[in-house]
């Protein structure tokens, strides 16, 4: 096994390390049911994950293949410390030590697994101090929204319902920014995965497509939380376990479709 | 002999997994929540009130109700 097998398999076991204390709440919260919502761990996160260690165990070619063993050690010791919060950050370290010394397809695949511990890490820190200005700013857009359909709005903070009684708070999970890194992150992953991509990436396509993907994902997300906020009975369709798992795969329908149209050759343009 | 020609390295990524996995399951394992006596009492009084005991339970499940 060489040096890239090695890394793929480290850093997966990184993200193994990560998820571990959500797979095993959500195994005690739900047991055997929570195989269905994959252990409470995105679907997006496995890909990029997946994708990540297949292009790094296929590509990857170090300089010299003893030159990630210090970096290996140093984070297998880290992860060792039993806290989710220090695997992440020692996982995004090491990846990013790895995309120094590689370049091209493999620097990408290894900086999925800094964007994914560096993702872990906001959600823990960056989350609930950002939640003061993007959950009263979600509750305003839903607001404006649902004076369209409503004649007596009302919000404060990030509580926004009708003046007859329902109301809803905005929470952090429900916020429309709340799945943009992620899936922007999982749009990237299928987009490297797409070899014959390599060598077309332009940052001007894929920026487009960037924007493209986050106006579709807060269109998708407002949308619900208008739903959410306009009656008893929409928030039962939209919160509930059926709406919650049509809104999850329309995420990932829409990563799906963007990142198809990222790879998508061209106008006038013959793929081999 | 590099890092990588090792060939017990295998062995050694495995142990390191498992105790860096088992490490944090004993770290955040949830704590089972306190048993309250009195409660237990109250529901048992309540019930044995109603009329219904373990061997009348019992005599219900080999009845098959």
């Amino acid at each position: 096994m060489d040096a890239g097998k090695y890394a793929a398999v480290l850093l997966v076991a990184g993200c193994a390390n990560g998820f571990a204390v959500d797979v095993a709440a959500q195994w005690h919260q739900t047991g055997v049911a929570s195989l269905l919502s994959s252990f409470g761990v995105s679907p997006l996160a496995f890909a990029i994950v997946a994708i990540g260690a297949l292009v790094l165990a296929r590509e990857a070619r170090f300089p010299d293949q003893a030159e990630i063993a210090p970096g290996a050690i140093i984070f297998c010791i880290l992860t060792l410390i039993p806290s989710s919060f220090l695997s992440w950050v020692a996982l995004g370290i090491f990846a990013i030590w790895l995309a120094t010394m590689v370049k091209g397809r493999v620097r990408s695949a290894s900086l999925l697994f800094a964007g994914l511990a560096a993702i872990s890490v906001w959600a823990i820190i960056g989350e609930p101090r950002a939640a003061r200005v993007i959950l009263p700013f979600d509750a305003a857009v839903t607001a404006a929204l649902l004076a369209a359909l409503h004649d007596t709005v009302v919000r404060e903070g990030n509580i926004v319902g009708t003046a007859s009684g329902h109301q809803i708070i905005v929470l952090a999970s429900c916020s429309a920014f709340h799945v943009l890194p992620l899936a922007l992150l999982g749009w990237r992953a299928m987009v490297l995965f797409d070899a014959s991509q390599a060598g077309r990436e332009t940052n001007r396509n894929l920026a487009l497509h960037a924007f493209a993907l986050a106006a579709i994902l807060l269109a998708l997300g407002y949308l619900r939380l208008v739903l959410m906020a306009w009656s008893p009975k929409t928030y039962a369709v939209a919160h509930g376990p059926w709406g919650s798992a049509l809104f999850d795969c329309l995420l990932v329908l829409a990563v799906i479709t963007v990142a198809h149209a990222t790879c998508a050759p061209r106008r006038g343009e013959l793929r081999a | 002999m590099t890092f990588v020609r090792l060939a017990w390295l295998p062995l050694l990524i495995a142990l390191w997994l498992t105790a860096s996995l088992l490490g944090k399951l004993w770290r955040y394992a949830p704590t089972p929540e306190p048993v309250d006596k009195r409660t237990g009492n109250a529901v048992q009084a309540f019930l044995g009130a109603q009329g219904w005991t373990l061997a009348r339970s019992e005599a219900l499940t080999a009845g098959g109700v």
